[in-house]
């Protein structure tokens, strides 16, 4: 089925539409973000921020028109966002020492949410946050548990977290 | 995990919380701006000035009213089509609804200077003028800004500028139907200065409201649920 059709379902409401419209949209979407960062994480960021927008998105569409114009009209405004705010972090992020807890993460009423939304991150930044919150290991233990400097771990918890916010932001 | 575990994880998340929709649809929108003007406009017009037939009867004052009215209509139309992540963007007309505006706004100059009046007065008189042009402007702005907040903007800075504009020329174009001064010096002070000074502020806040729609936790509007707007 055309794209065009998948998403005129999936403004209907069809959840079977939208898993196949997002499944066939991974190989565009993923090579997107590769071409548009510097680094694996920053990919990652960047295609969940797509897949995030195009979801929030999804009834600006215009079935009659072209599909990939609208995707990609998203797409790029995303990455342009995203590379403005990776050089803004180059200039002035700050790696807090003292790793906050996750909100909602005692409630049980978000503990659904929150798994999910840990699921969802990229492998590195949830294995930091696990290692640092949910095991209690300290930055120098968890350095030496994944081979990553503490400086690269701080980094990935305060890019978990960020994202983290975002997702259950959006679901609560 | 791998790419396509993590992948189909995300894809589950967003399935979930996928809702039918009610689609944002200019053309809908165009026109229940037009009337919400036009109701706006009329509120106004028992403020009319009292020479306006023949004033409607200069070439001068026809031209600068059908200008600024225009340039607004267009730009509403615009600032819609910039809710939207896949309009093209066309520079020249995007120049040439700035520019009708803008001949609009010169046309002021041409108009009888009246007698020197004190600063006081000049002011007192100008300032009831400048804040019925923003009052005026204030709903069929807000309207649009609503309409792209809703939206997916790409270029939320020209967003804002146009909705801006739309809202701000209008809004000229309604006063020079209810305000007798033809004075060059007090229209372009009391009745350009509003336009330049709100498109510019419009302009900013597009900037600052509209660029990371997707961050922002709103969502679209459920299909069958209540909205002011078509």
């Amino acid at each position: 089925m055309e794209r065009a059709q998948l998403m005129a379902r999936v403004q209907a409401g069809d959840r079977e539409a939208y898993r196949a419209l997002l499944d066939d949209l991974r190989p565009l979407v993923t090579a997107f973000a590769a071409r548009h960062t510097r680094d694996a994480a920053a990919a990652d960021d960047l295609y969940q921020e797509v897949l995030l927008a195009l979801h929030r998105a999804r009834h600006t569409y215009d079935p009659a028109r072209p599909f990939e114009p609208w995707l990609f009209g998203i797409a790029r405004h995303v990455a342009a966002d995203h590379a403005r705010r990776q050089a803004r972090r180059g200039r002035w992020e700050v790696v807090v020492d003292e790793v906050p807890d996750v909100a909602g993460a005692s409630e049980g009423g978000g503990m659904r949410a929150l798994e999910q939304a840990l699921a969802a991150l990229p492998p590195a930044q949830r294995e930091a946050v696990e290692l640092l919150r949910l095991e209690g290991l300290s930055l120098e233990q968890a350095a030496a548990r994944t081979g990553a400097t503490p400086g690269a771990l701080k980094v990935r918890v305060h890019r978990a977290y960020r994202m983290l916010r975002r997702l259950l932001g959006g679901s609560t | 995990m791998t790419d396509g575990e993590r992948h189909d994880r995300i894809v589950a998340a967003l399935v979930a919380d996928a809702a039918p929709v009610r689609r944002l649809r200019p053309g809908r929108l165009f026109a229940f701006w037009l009337l919400v003007l036009a109701a706006v406009l009329a509120a106004f017009l028992p403020r009319r000035r009292p020479d306006l037939a023949p004033a409607l009867a200069r070439p001068a004052f026809l031209a600068d009213v059908l200008l600024l009215a225009g340039a607004g209509i267009a730009a509403a139309w615009l600032a819609l089509r910039a809710a939207l992540p896949d309009r093209p963007v066309h520079a020249a007309v995007d120049a040439v609804v700035l520019a009708t505006g803008a001949v609009g706004i010169a046309l002021f100059a041409t108009g009888a200077p009246a007698p020197a009046a004190t600063l006081t007065s000049f002011v007192a008189k100008g300032a009831v003028c400048a804040v019925l042009s923003l009052v005026m402007a204030a709903l069929p702005w807000a309207l649009l800004v609503a309409v792209e907040r809703r939206g997916a903007p790409t270029r939320p800075l020209r967003a804002g500028l146009f909705a801006g504009a739309a809202a701000l020329f209008a809004a000229a174009a309604g006063m020079r139907l209810g305000c007798a001064a033809d004075d060059p010096v007090h229209l372009l002070v009391w009745h350009a200065g509003p336009v330049v000074l709100g498109v510019a502020g419009s302009a900013a806040l597009g900037r600052a409201w509209l660029a990371r729609w997707w961050l922002s936790g709103r969502g679209p509007a459920p299909a069958g649920g209540a909205s002011p707007a078509p």
